[in-house]
């Protein structure tokens, strides 16, 4: 049989898992004059970490080994998505039908017995490695077609925003007299025209919004939100569409509502469209509420619920309204309205802070969207550190890093991109599994402030510290804008007050440890921020 | 006082025409370039109070131009808004860490646009935060 041009420009990877060398040797032996390039592992354990490291075109796998045996490495092969087409041959010197059945069931795609002919080695090992080639190729295109689909949307969406824009930038200044002014007709065409670009502009910022989602290009950052805020902000966003339809917009939140453990501008990106939508289905006249409370059913989430008294739908519309391109063909005004992509992006961000979307809707009287996101808690911010093994220690030092921006910066969102970059700068100098970040609380207030809390010796904080003042101060440098910044740490001996030292506490459960520090970090935190007059 | 001047760097002949009519009427100074070597040259000779600058332009990025402005001295200075039609994402860091002072996307509000550069031009109403 000749090889397959591919086979010989590069030559393919097998590795030969054995634990009897003279085993491997033998396969070695085989296999050499094909002109394979040849890899040994001596357990299902080595044989694991090589295949992570570089996967091979193909496994030779014995079934009785010490420790793992070959079932056990071929199921884990299979069941991991990066690894599952790398096909696999069982060489057994049992040969009944029973380990022959276990070898397939685990996922081999062939099983060999032991004394192995020579000559049907290779055959098979062709046929899967032509098999496994004909696969990956399949699969780069596929992968190839979904980039170019991303990349073409990309494209054609920047593009349309140039013409966009002079269109723009005329009917702006014919609205605002500075070609002469209008009289009312034509000044009541322009605001369509105006009404028409700003549709135009959001299906544009959908289309991209969309390829980032599907990408993996849009991230989510969660830390302390402010529902209460988000929901003041989103209804001043939108009064005036809504004024201007003569619809009432009111929220209502909860006194004393926890914070939101979620992304700020997420959640606020999310309150718009549903807010956005809630008008747009609604008659005049009509009233949309923005609420937000406890979820009853579940004390870890927070719900929000945008409803609304206009058109409301029918059962079917229901069933498929958070489908991606799925759009309400008939509205109230008796207008298409957007690409039908919002719901979509909503249901994504949701989903990706950890929450749920759904939506109760009757025809005729309303709907009703609501969405959960999870709590913020000091409780579950610091329990993943419970997996590692020297935590508790007997000390906590609680690095406090203070930053904000000296001279002016002009835009708001400027200022946003400036806190989230120094956010993800100190979350580089993490140390993970030992350090956590604790969120950002000053919400309302203009200057930044960021705790961390890294839970190692005094030692572990100074470098800490160090680390964050060299990346603070290579940005500064590169900026040339005014930052300044103070890092500092505090070593809390009795880092857990009630626990560590007291007799009772001795034994204390994991769990009643992590609330209790907790408890101290979430007081520590909150006095650092009054000190500053930060929190209300 | 005389009028503050504005170095429109754009290769689109419409957006530029755009600019002129809206900044004169607000009684800025404008001068134009087209593309990445102008923009470097008009810069030098203008000596404008502050820069607007496109990303997407012929014979080189707008990055590149900001990284030009900023090594020369006389230009470091000078504030430059990027106002660009790629997508905020990424770029508007990118725009910021090479010293732009703001990033509008395309296509931009006016209010927002002026109420940026006379901020940055110390106009009227100064708002940011001052070190405590």
């Amino acid at each position: 049989m000749n090889p397959s041009p591919d086979v010989a420009a590069h030559p393919s990877r097998i590795l030969i898992v054995d634990d009897e060398r003279h085993n491997r040797q033998l396969l070695e032996v085989m296999l050499t004059p094909e002109g394979f390039h040849l890899a040994t592992a001596t357990s299902g354990e080595e044989a694991l970490a090589m295949v992570a490291q570089q996967p091979p075109d193909l496994i030779l796998l014995d079934v009785m080994m010490p420790g793992m045996n070959g079932y056990q490495v071929a199921s884990k092969i299979k069941g991991d998505l990066a690894t599952k087409n790398i096909p696999v041959v069982m060489v057994s010197a049992l040969d009944d039908g029973d380990a022959r059945m276990l070898g397939l069931n685990a996922g081999a795609e062939e099983f060999l017995s032991k004394p192995v002919n020579r000559a049907e080695l290779c055959v098979r090992v062709r046929n899967l490695l032509r098999l496994k080639a004909y696969g990956d190729e399949q699969e780069r295109s596929r992968k190839d077609q979904i980039r170019f689909k991303d990349e073409f949307l990309s494209h054609v969406s920047h593009e349309l925003r140039s013409p966009l824009t002079a269109i723009k930038q005329f009917t702006s200044i014919l609205l605002g007299g500075l070609a002469g002014e209008l009289n009312k007709e034509q000044r009541e065409y322009q605001q369509i025209v105006l009404r028409n670009i700003h549709q135009l502009q959001s299906m544009i910022d959908d289309l991209l919004e969309i390829t980032r989602l599907e990408t993996g290009k849009l991230g989510v950052e969660a830390e302390s939100v402010s529902i209460s805020d988000a929901v003041t902000d989103t209804i001043a966003t939108l009064q005036v569409t809504a004024r201007a339809k003569g619809i009432t917009v009111a929220g209502d939140v909860s006194p004393s509502l926890p914070s939101a453990h979620a992304d700020r501008l997420r959640v606020r990106q999310i309150l718009i469209i549903l807010l956005d939508n809630a008008i747009k289905f609604t008659a005049a006249g009509g009233t949309v509420m923005i609420r937000a409370r406890p979820f009853e059913h579940d004390p870890q989430f927070l719900l929000l619920e945008v409803s609304d008294n206009g058109c409301g739908m029918s059962p079917e519309k229901v069933e498929r309204i958070f489908e991606r391109l799925y759009q309400i063909s008939e509205t109230t005004q008796g207008s298409r309205d957007g690409l039908g992509l919002g719901l979509f992006i909503c249901k994504e961000l949701v989903t990706r802070q950890g929450g749920h979307i759904w939506v109760k809707s009757q025809a005729q009287a309303g709907s009703t969207f609501s969405f959960i996101l999870p709590i913020f808690s000091w409780h579950a911010l610091i329990a993943p550190l419970l997996k590692n093994d020297t935590w508790p220690s007997d000390s906590l030092a609680l690095v406090r890093v203070e930053a904000y921006m000296v001279g002016t910066l002009p835009a708001k969102d400027a200022r946003e991109e400036w806190s989230r970059e120094a956010r993800s700068l100190i979350e580089r100098c993490l140390l993970p599994d030992l350090d956590v970040l604790l969120p950002n609380m000053s919400s309302a207030s203009e200057e930044r402030l960021f705790f961390v809390a890294a839970f190692t010796d005094e030692r572990g904080a100074s470098i800490l510290a160090d680390r964050i003042r060299q990346q603070f101060a290579r940005l500064a440098e590169v900026r040339r804008m005014g930052r300044a910044l103070s890092v500092s740490y505090t070593i809390v001996p009795s880092a857990l007050p009630d626990v560590g030292a007291s007799p009772e506490n001795v034994g204390a459960s994991p769990e009643s440890l992590v609330a209790s520090m907790a408890a101290h970090l979430e007081d520590w935190t909150k006095s650092q921020y009054l000190l500053r007059g930060c929190l209300s | 006082m005389s009028n503050k001047k504005i170095l429109v760097v754009e290769d689109d002949a419409d957006v530029r025409l755009g600019y002129n009519v809206l900044l004169k009427a607000h009684h800025y100074d404008t001068c134009f370039a087209a593309d990445s070597l102008s923009a470097i040259s008009e810069a030098r000779k203008h000596q404008p109070d502050l820069i607007i600058l496109d990303l997407g332009l012929p014979a080189g990025d707008g990055f590149i131009v900001l990284g030009r402005f900023q090594a020369l001295t006389n230009l470091s200075m000078t504030p430059v808004i990027v106002v660009s039609a790629r997508d905020a994402h990424g770029n508007k860091e990118r725009a910021l860490k090479l010293g732009a002072r703001a990033y509008l996307q395309k296509p931009w509000d006016d209010a927002e646009l002026l109420a940026t550069i006379s901020q940055l031009l110390g106009q009227p109403e100064l708002t940011g935060s001052q070190p405590k």
